[in-house]
């Protein structure tokens, strides 16, 4: 009764058309077709073309996230220009931000890249770094510029060791 | 232009009160002040409130006979050239003081010390003369040898001259030891020996009657060296003194009267009612204590009391008494040159002075040992080879110990407080006076610890200073082992070196006084410990033969001889001498003369080394390109200052940086028409000396600094052996508006704090001058700015708020030392002269402490209170959530 009642729940809403003969012969013999209905080839050549047009979508999908980074690009060199060389906490943030983000996205390679699977996007990674490392290289030229890298003799001054004396001298003014 | 230059020293006054300053709560609270008189020559109790005192330090000040604190006290001028020669004591007190024919009669209210008239005269004769104050009238007294003495007598209050400058003919007058003032009478007597004649004229009579006597008619016939001494506060009274026997004369117009008493020469007159006694210490007592004896001029009865005065220095002279019938009180001077007073017929001692603190020779901090506590602690950790259980069980056993010291509430230890504190800022300072005491002093209070008379001893003289050179063989770090400190002197009487070694914790003599065979010529601490991390002293006699105490330090001298070496500088002989001693063989150690520099005819003037102890942190110079200039940082540097006469220049003043090793000159520069005072301070790579620039009559501080270059030549290890090329020497002057009277550089424990230069001022401030003021621009500076670059100003300012002793005045400062605290950014000061003062310097401030008003209470509620509000929300959301979930 049960399993009765939920047949005839879910019949309520499917419709098949296989089921009813009767219905599908009057619809091939009698009543013609609706406009713009074909019922020959155009399914498995439609497919064919839906198929097509995802993987170029996929392809193009994947360049556009790979360019993204060298996209950044001048969008970077502007934020710099603007952040200017001095050392307080805003450009040390967008200095942080410059760095931060190449580096995650870098990190991220593989999960970026997962949307476009079952597809090979070794091209696309490449650029996708190469883009990455640029930006990464502008953050290393503005901490170069601001004076960040201890690339001076002087960054590395207090580590110098005082040097040990090999002599010890005494003695003074004479008592008599 | 002139906005610039304002704008400029605003710019100095900012960074001056970012760096210093107390605050009005902190005043005696890191430092504390000990005033003193000095070395009193005459004394005078005026009252039964109060004693007046002269000292030789040029002092005249008044102590209170209840507890012999400073009532007032007035520092005249210089007291090397200028002395105080005479004080009268009446409703108000009358010194003459001064030196060199410029003498000052000056009238002070005795109650409050204020002076209340003043008036000054100059003779051209240099002589010192004789005074002579009577009845309002001041009698100035020269002597001329074998002819006459001229007599000037001024009105006392206001320097008139009554009548002329009389000339009395005293053709008997041949040698002024034998001549003395007393009372009003000019007195000599013809030859040291009974068959003499005594002389004597009143000076203040217009007759100059002189009365002639001979000695034998006066004091018999005997053999016997005959001396004649004034009464100390005597009337006209007279000792005549035989064979140390002294018999008292009073001078009369008519004839002596001789009293019939045996005396010592250093007995004193008290005014007792009309009576008048004569008191006296007695010197051979059966036992140890002070004996005084009492004697009733007219009628002769004569008491003995004993003191309870323990001071094994023994008491020099009495310097005044008073009584009042049977009490006496009594103002003593003892051979360390403190006072006391004493109480007759008790015998008890009021109060005693340390006035022997007045006059400090030399200065050491030493750090203090461990609580016994934190040295069991350490000592968990000394046997390596104990194994789990005994380990534990020592754990367990020091800190059940620890609990019970912290239940009980006290450090269950004799020595309870003289312990090493959490930042070694508690400190025992060791000090040496001229009167050959040595004195412990907590550097937290200025009380006295310990003290130790060592008699018959004295300081070498250094360039006219004395000096007792301290040494510090061991430590209090070596916790068993007790801490050492050796103290060289010479004997009073036959020159020859005296070693002291003792502990500077608790003053107790380590073996006996050593008194060596030989004159000291030099000595030096060795560098080495030896097993018992004792440090040898290498010491250099007056033969050039050199000596190692204790021996055990021997082996260890000889294993390092070839890095050991020796200078000496001979102020007499100008020739600087270096030696090494690797020819020394077991048996004898010899030092070979390796280098000389011969001074020619200028004369030694100071010699500075820098601090043994001190560690450079930062090994150069950042420049504003961003490279560096290493430091020339040489231990073995010696600086060498020396003066010399010039027909041309006046003098000129030369300035060596000698190695001390190889005696390379590193550096040399020259000075014309300067003069002293000359101060050298000689630290990390640079040099500040003070001099005064005659030309243009002002002081002026000059600087150098030596740098190595961009790069280091050898970056590991220093050898002064190893020269690859001269220091490049920067140098600058500065104009200092004030006279410098001594000056050292802070010292840190690791050297990263700033240095500041300390400087005594002549007018009693002490003032700190930032290294980074005085450090020399040159080419590297004006270039290019560097960060943080203070520009070179000629004039250097003195702002009040570097003044480390703030209202504090300390008069005739002779020296300043320093020593560091185990804390980086604070370094412990000690000035001494006629005071001692004692303070911490924090240069960069205290950036390793939390402020004192730092709110640790504040912190720690809203801490906890945030921990708990936390929690709370936690539970209150945790609810919420669920009451939702069943909605």
């Amino acid at each position: 009764m049960a399993t009765n009642k939920l047949q005839s729940k879910r019949f309520k809403w499917s419709l098949d058309s296989s089921k009813c003969s009767k219905l599908s012969s009057i619809n091939e013999s009698a009543l013609p077709a609706p406009p713009a209905y074909s019922t020959s080839g155009v399914l498995s050549s439609g497919e064919v073309a839906k198929k097509t047009d995802a993987s170029h979508l996929i392809m193009k999908k994947s360049w556009e996230v790979a360019l993204a980074p060298i996209k950044q690009v001048p969008m970077n060199l502007f934020i710099m220009y603007m952040a200017g060389n001095s050392i307080s906490i805003f450009p040390i943030m967008m200095v942080g931000m410059l760095f931060m983000r190449p580096i995650q996205a870098l990190f991220q390679l593989n999960g970026t890249f997962k949307t476009v699977e079952n597809s090979s996007v070794i091209g696309q990674k490449i650029v996708y770094i190469f883009g990455n490392l640029v930006n990464i290289g502008l953050a290393l030229y503005k901490c170069q510029s601001m004076g960040l890298l201890p690339t001076h003799s002087s960054d590395w001054l207090a580590f110098v060791e005082p040097r040990v004396r090999q002599e010890y001298i005494g003695g003074g003014i004479m008592f008599s | 232009m002139i906005a610039t230059k304002n704008f400029k020293y605003i710019f100095l006054i900012y960074l001056f009160n970012i760096s210093y300053c107390l605050y009005e709560d902190q005043i005696g609270k890191f430092d504390w002040k000990l005033n003193y008189v000095g070395n009193v020559k005459f004394g005078t109790i005026d009252s039964t409130k109060r004693v007046i005192v002269a000292t030789e330090e040029n002092v005249i000040a008044s102590l209170s006979l209840k507890n012999g604190q400073i009532l007032w006290r007035q520092v005249l001028e210089n007291p090397a050239l200028n002395q105080i020669e005479l004080l009268h004591v009446d409703k108000e007190v009358i010194t003459v003081s001064g030196g060199k024919g410029t003498w000052y009669v000056r009238g002070w209210d005795s109650s409050s010390g204020s002076l209340l008239w003043e008036w000054s005269f100059y003779m051209e004769n240099k002589q010192r003369p004789y005074w002579i104050l009577s009845k309002g009238q001041l009698v100035h007294i020269i002597p001329v040898l074998g002819s006459h003495i001229e007599i000037t007598s001024y009105d006392v209050h206001n320097g008139r001259n009554n009548g002329k400058t009389m000339k009395i003919s005293t053709p008997w007058v041949t040698d002024l030891s034998k001549c003395q003032t007393a009372g009003v009478y000019w007195t000599c007597i013809s030859t040291n020996d009974s068959s003499g004649q005594l002389f004597y004229t009143d000076m203040l009579s217009s007759a100059n009657q002189v009365r002639t006597f001979p000695i034998q008619s006066l004091i018999g016939s005997a053999p016997g060296h005959i001396e004649i001494k004034p009464l100390e506060s005597g009337d006209s009274n007279l000792f005549l003194i035989r064979n140390n026997v002294a018999r008292l004369l009073k001078l009369q117009p008519e004839a002596p009267h001789v009293y019939p008493y045996s005396l010592s020469d250093k007995a004193v007159t008290a005014f007792n009612g009309d009576q008048t006694l004569l008191l006296q210490t007695i010197q051979n007592s059966p036992t140890n204590k002070l004996t005084i004896q009492t004697i009733e001029l007219q009628e002769g009865t004569e008491n003995v009391f004993e003191m309870d005065y323990t001071n094994e220095a023994g008491v020099a002279n009495i310097v005044s008494a008073v009584c009042k019938g049977t009490a006496c009180r009594i103002f003593v001077k003892s051979n360390d040159n403190s006072v006391s007073l004493l109480q007759l017929p008790g015998g008890k001692v009021s109060w005693t002075r340390e006035e022997g603190l007045s006059q400090v020779v030399a200065v050491e901090f030493f750090e203090l040992p461990l609580s016994e506590l934190d040295a069991s602690i350490e000592h968990e950790f000394d046997s390596i080879s104990g194994d789990i259980f005994s380990t534990f069980y020592n754990r367990i056993f020091s800190q059940i110990r620890q609990l019970l010291v912290v239940l009980s509430g006290q450090q269950g230890d004799s020595n309870i407080g003289m312990v090493r504190d959490e930042f070694g800022l508690h400190k025992i300072i060791v000090v040496v006076t001229a009167s050959g005491r040595l004195y412990g002093l907590d550097s937290m209070s200025g009380n006295i610890v310990w003290s130790q008379y060592l008699k018959g001893v004295e300081g070498f003289s250094v360039l006219g200073k004395l000096s007792v050179p301290l040494f510090v063989q061991r430590s209090a770090r070596y916790s068993p082992l007790m801490a050492q400190c050796a103290a060289l002197m010479k004997d009073k009487i036959t020159g020859h070196g005296v070693m002291y070694t003792f502990d500077p914790i608790t003053g107790q003599s380590i073996g006996n006084i050593e008194r060596l065979p030989y004159q000291i010529e030099q000595a030096m601490l060795l560098p080495y410990e030896d097993d018992k991390h004792m440090k040898g002293l290498l010491i250099m006699s007056d033969n050039y033969e050199v000596m190692v105490y204790p021996s055990s330090a021997k082996p260890v001298l000889l294993k390092h001889a070839s890095s050991i070496f020796f200078y000496t500088a001979g102020s007499k002989s100008k020739i600087l001498q270096g030696y090494n001693l690797v020819h020394s063989t077991t048996d004898s150690l010899k030092a070979t003369p390796t280098w000389t520099l011969n001074l020619g005819p200028a004369d030694l003037i100071a010699v500075n080394v820098r601090p043994s102890s001190e560690r450079v942190h930062s090994q150069g110079r950042v420049l504003a390109d961003r490279s560096v200039l290493y430091k020339y940082v040489n231990p073995n540097l010696l600086a060498i200052a020396t003066l010399m006469d010039d027909p041309i220049h006046k003098q000129v003043l030369s300035i060596y940086l000698v190695d001390g090793v190889t005696g390379l000159v590193v550096y040399s520069a020259a000075h014309k028409r300067v003069g002293k005072p000359v101060h050298l301070v000689h630290s990390e790579n640079w040099l500040v000396y003070s001099y005064y620039n005659a030309r243009f009559r002002r002081m002026e501080l000059a600087t150098v600094e030596l740098y190595e270059g961009p790069t280091q030549s050898n970056s590991t290890s220093f050898s002064s052996h190893a020269v690859s090329q001269l220091p490049h020497p920067q140098t600058q002057a500065y104009i200092f508006p004030g006279t410098p009277l001594a000056m050292l550089a802070t010292l840190t424990e690791r050297g990263i704090t700033n240095k500041h230069i300390l400087i005594a001022l002549s007018s009693g401030a002490v003032t700190e001058v930032p290294w980074a003021f005085l450090e020399p621009r040159g080419p590297h500076g004006t270039m290019n700015m560097e960060e943080g670059y203070i520009p070179y100003i000629p004039e250097l300012p003195i702002p009040a708020e570097a003044t480390i002793n703030y209202n504090q005045s300390i008069p005739q400062v002779r020296g300043i030392q320093v020593a560091p605290a185990r804390l980086e950014s604070t370094c412990l000061v000690l000035v001494y002269g006629l005071d001692l003062f004692y303070t911490r310097v924090t240069p960069s401030k205290t950036f390793d402490l939390l402020k004192e008003d730092f709110d640790h209470w504040l912190i720690a509620i809203v801490l906890i209170g945030l921990i708990v509000a936390s929690y709370i929300t936690k539970r209150l959301a945790s609810r919420k959530a669920l009451k939702l979930a069943w909605k």
